[in-house]
């Protein structure tokens, strides 16, 4: 069942043509779950106290996993409005996955509420399972890492609003399209573990990751000075590792790896009880 | 020059102000700008609940216990009193949120693309 309420008047209609995809994609990944969308922008555009708003009333409503596809254009160091209403969301059971955002290369770019600590932050990769170079880089701006992992979220089909004129399917490239992948994925989780907390939900899925092939860090952050070919060298050579380790996290989500250490789990504690 | 507006910057309680470029967008503003500027801000207090007026031209929109924070609407000129206050810890400008860098492409039905590039399809 879906549901939807607005912050900002009475239409609940997607008029930017952002959230009908993000929603068609989790009914796809979980067709059994119900879905609440809180319409918190006119536009592109909303404002933190919107975001704030949108996620005291869903929490009111009593879901348990909340999809957070935005971004502030600044890096925080996670003590902001927004962050800090994410992690208390967490602290409240609620799982919270957030839009590391699309500000990279440069590192330290994760913004609102992506640097919030208890948040499961998301970037992109693209079709060769490489972290795409403008999926935005941690570490946050008190040194953090993040995002946590990376999901699918280039070349990604999704449906889109008639109310455009555009209608039928379109394709996106954003973080904002990686992370109902992994908000779908939750969401089977915990149709199978309804007892199963946000902390261990973030847990699971962070340690069922897979590695990401290195993109070579083909666009880098900034001129360094140097000769290209000298500068092409030198980053490729030192800078890859930490570009994964800054821009990948844990590596990329795998839902089954995910529920089985979650089983695993499980049945060792029925084993020893 | 720039040192110059960097020491200002540097200089406590300006620090309190989050992010960084609304620092610089303040500290950007001539006298009269800060006068007529208006600006909406998240208060950090030390204990939000006791907070029943905030001091000056500043008017109180929402309250929200939960995370410290007090959300108001007030001008420019009132930052520098908010900033040296003791019990403000930060200010928050409330910036945008937004959705954005999504790159779209149009595509047609899936399913319709499945069947049209079956190669068995227009013969028959």
């Amino acid at each position: 069942m879906i549901n939807a309420f607005s912050l900002v008047g009475s239409d609940v209609g997607d008029t930017v043509g952002h959230e009908t995809g993000i929603v068609w994609l989790i009914t796809r990944i979980a067709p059994r779950a119900d879905v609440i969308v809180a319409k918190d922008r006119i536009g592109a555009y909303g404002y933190m106290h919107h975001v704030i708003d949108a996620c005291e009333r869903l929490k009111q409503l009593g879901v348990q996993i909340l999809n957070l596809s935005v971004a502030t254009d600044f890096p925080t160091d996670g003590t902001d409005p927004v962050s800090r209403e994410v992690n208390y969301l967490e602290e409240n059971g609620i799982a919270t996955v957030v839009a590391a955002g699309n500000k990279g290369p440069r590192f330290q770019t994760i913004g609102a509420p992506g640097a919030a600590e208890l948040a499961i932050t998301i970037g992109k990769t693209n079709e060769h399972d490489q972290v795409r170079w403008d999926s935005s880089r941690g570490p946050t701006l008190d040194g953090r890492l993040k995002p946590d992992c990376v999901a699918p979220g280039v070349r990604i089909m999704a449906a889109s609003p008639l109310a455009l004129g555009r209608g039928s399917y379109h394709v996106f490239d954003c973080t904002s399209y990686a992370v109902p992948h992994v908000t779908g994925a939750l969401a089977l989780l915990k149709q199978v573990y309804p007892d199963v907390g946000a902390a261990d939900l973030k847990r699971a899925i962070m340690a069922g990751c897979e590695p990401t092939r290195s993109s070579l860090f083909s666009r880098t952050a900034g001129g360094s000075g140097l000769p290209k070919c000298l500068a092409t060298k030198i980053r490729t050579v030192f800078t890859s590792q930490a570009d994964l380790r800054w821009s990948a996290g844990s590596g990329r989500v795998n839902a089954l790896r995910s529920y089985e250490m979650l089983r695993n789990e499980r049945n060792k504690q029925t084993g020893a009880s | 020059m720039a040192n110059e507006l960097a020491r200002q910057l540097g200089e406590l309680p300006f620090t309190k102000l989050n992010p960084l470029s609304f620092r610089t967008e303040i500290a950007g503003l001539s006298d009269t700008e800060l006068e007529k500027h208006p600006v909406r801000v998240w208060v950090e207090i030390e204990d939000v609940s006791k907070v029943v007026k905030i001091a000056g031209f500043a008017r109180v929109l929402r309250v929200y216990p939960h995370l410290s924070f007090v959300y108001v609407a007030t001008y420019a000129r009132e930052l520098a009193s908010l900033v040296a206050s003791d019990l403000v810890r930060s200010v928050w400008n409330d910036l945008p949120v937004r959705a954005e860098g999504c790159l779209v492409v149009p595509e047609t039905d899936p399913d319709t693309v499945a069947v049209a590039t079956r190669p068995d399809r227009g013969a028959r």
